[in-house]
């Protein structure tokens, strides 16, 4: 017992290492919080950065926002989206690498999650849909960290999901007594990511945990539902996740609005796909 | 059907949706084929994507309707009992046979 006890706590310490930001996401971090910080001069330190730089384009780009120009610049990004939104875009961007080696398919379901929140953000009073469609990209970065950080268990966890047809949470409970929620939680306070951020990846399974972004954990929760509902990208299992009443009632849909929900995340999804093709 | 930019539009594609306006007004029926002038008239208008017929630009054959139904069927196989999930399962059951009859398939 006492043994067992010790490998988790072992475990949970070689977690807390947990990977650091690229030096200019860790300098931008900073600026943004000066408010002397200009647009310009917060452009010139990203763009020092090129792949960096080049991958925040191309997401402010691709159908993810949908703008009806092309964005050239990194200036023009951050008066658009503003200095906040191109902060968690970075922070995105710098962990898509990561993503990639993960979990097949998680950056897929990621982007489609950060997709649905915003369409289901645009039908919620009171939300900002920039906001939480970052904070359903990053929703499931704990489970980069268990993918990679944690090989060993990953693979355990992968065989446990398998042979007893549970989902990835409950298996992760069982190898790890941990959850990719805990874990990204850890990473998102580490990072200094706002509460806006934080909650929906430490509650999206459990919103009713959220103390104070309780709308956006709402919101990420029901759009990991639907991503998994329609079969885009993975997220480790081939289950859709449990869908908590509560937050469903929070946001005060209709039947008629997550219609439309669908039908429009529908159409992102396929214009993404040829997108890819062209 | 594939969604793609006006620019990678050429003659004798034709559309899958109509092209409107964003207080829905049409400009241009589906099944219009699209000719020089026609795609000029759109550049003017501002228009930024198209919807065609076929996949010009390839990608995946779609499976057959039948498979998706029981994909979806089987993501859902954890919360059958659920309402809920099950209202949720219908509407995009309803929005994979629409995009099919759309595509003409």
């Amino acid at each position: 017992m006492d043994l067992e006890k010790e490998k988790i706590r072992r475990k949970i310490k070689s977690i807390k290492s947990l990977p650091t930001l690229p030096e200019v996401a860790q300098k931008i971090s900073k600026m943004v919080e000066d408010d002397k910080t200009s647009a310009t001069e917060l452009g010139r330190i990203i763009s020092t950065d090129p792949a960096i730089s080049g991958r925040v384009l191309r997401l402010v780009n691709s159908s993810f926002y949908g703008f009806p120009g092309r964005i050239s610049s990194i200036s023009n990004a951050i008066i658009l989206l503003g200095f906040d939104v191109v902060k968690s875009l970075i922070i995105s961007v710098s962990v898509f690498e990561m993503m990639e080696k993960g979990i097949l398919g998680l950056w897929e379901h990621s982007l489609g999650c950060a997709i649905a929140a915003r369409f289901i953000a645009k039908k919620v009073k009171g939300c900002d849909p920039e906001e939480i469609s970052v904070a359903g990209l990053l929703h499931d970065i704990g489970k980069v960290v268990v993918s990679i950080q944690l090989a060993e268990d990953y693979q355990e966890i992968k065989k446990t999901i398998e042979e007893k047809k549970i989902s990835f949470s409950l298996a992760e409970k069982e190898v790890l007594d941990l959850t990719h929620e805990d874990i990204g939680g850890w990473l998102a306070e580490s990072w200094n990511l706002p509460v806006g951020l934080r909650e929906p990846i430490s509650c999206h399974h459990h919103p009713q945990l959220a103390q104070q972004a309780k709308l956006s954990t709402a919101i990420v929760h029901l759009a990991n539902f639907l991503i998994r509902a329609m079969g885009h990208g993975s997220g480790g299992d081939p289950w859709v996740p449990e869908l908590n009443r509560k937050a469903w009632e929070r946001l005060g849909l209709s039947m008629q609005d997550l219609e439309e929900i669908i039908t429009d995340l529908g159409d992102e999804l396929e214009s993404m796909e040829t997108e890819e093709l062209i | 059907m594939q969604k793609i930019p006006l620019d990678k539009a050429t003659e004798g594609m034709v559309l899958a949706k109509p092209i409107e306006r964003e207080n829905g007004v049409v400009l241009m029926g589906e099944g219009t084929e699209l000719n020089e002038q026609l795609i000029e008239r759109l550049q003017n208008l501002d228009i930024q994507k198209v919807t065609v017929k076929g996949r010009p630009f390839g990608g995946d054959d779609e499976k057959p309707v039948e498979t998706l139904f029981a994909e979806l069927e089987e993501r859902f196989s954890n919360v059958s009992s659920d309402k809920l999930c099950t209202q949720i399962k219908n509407i995009i059951k309803k929005d994979i046979k629409q995009r099919r009859e759309e595509a003409g398939i």
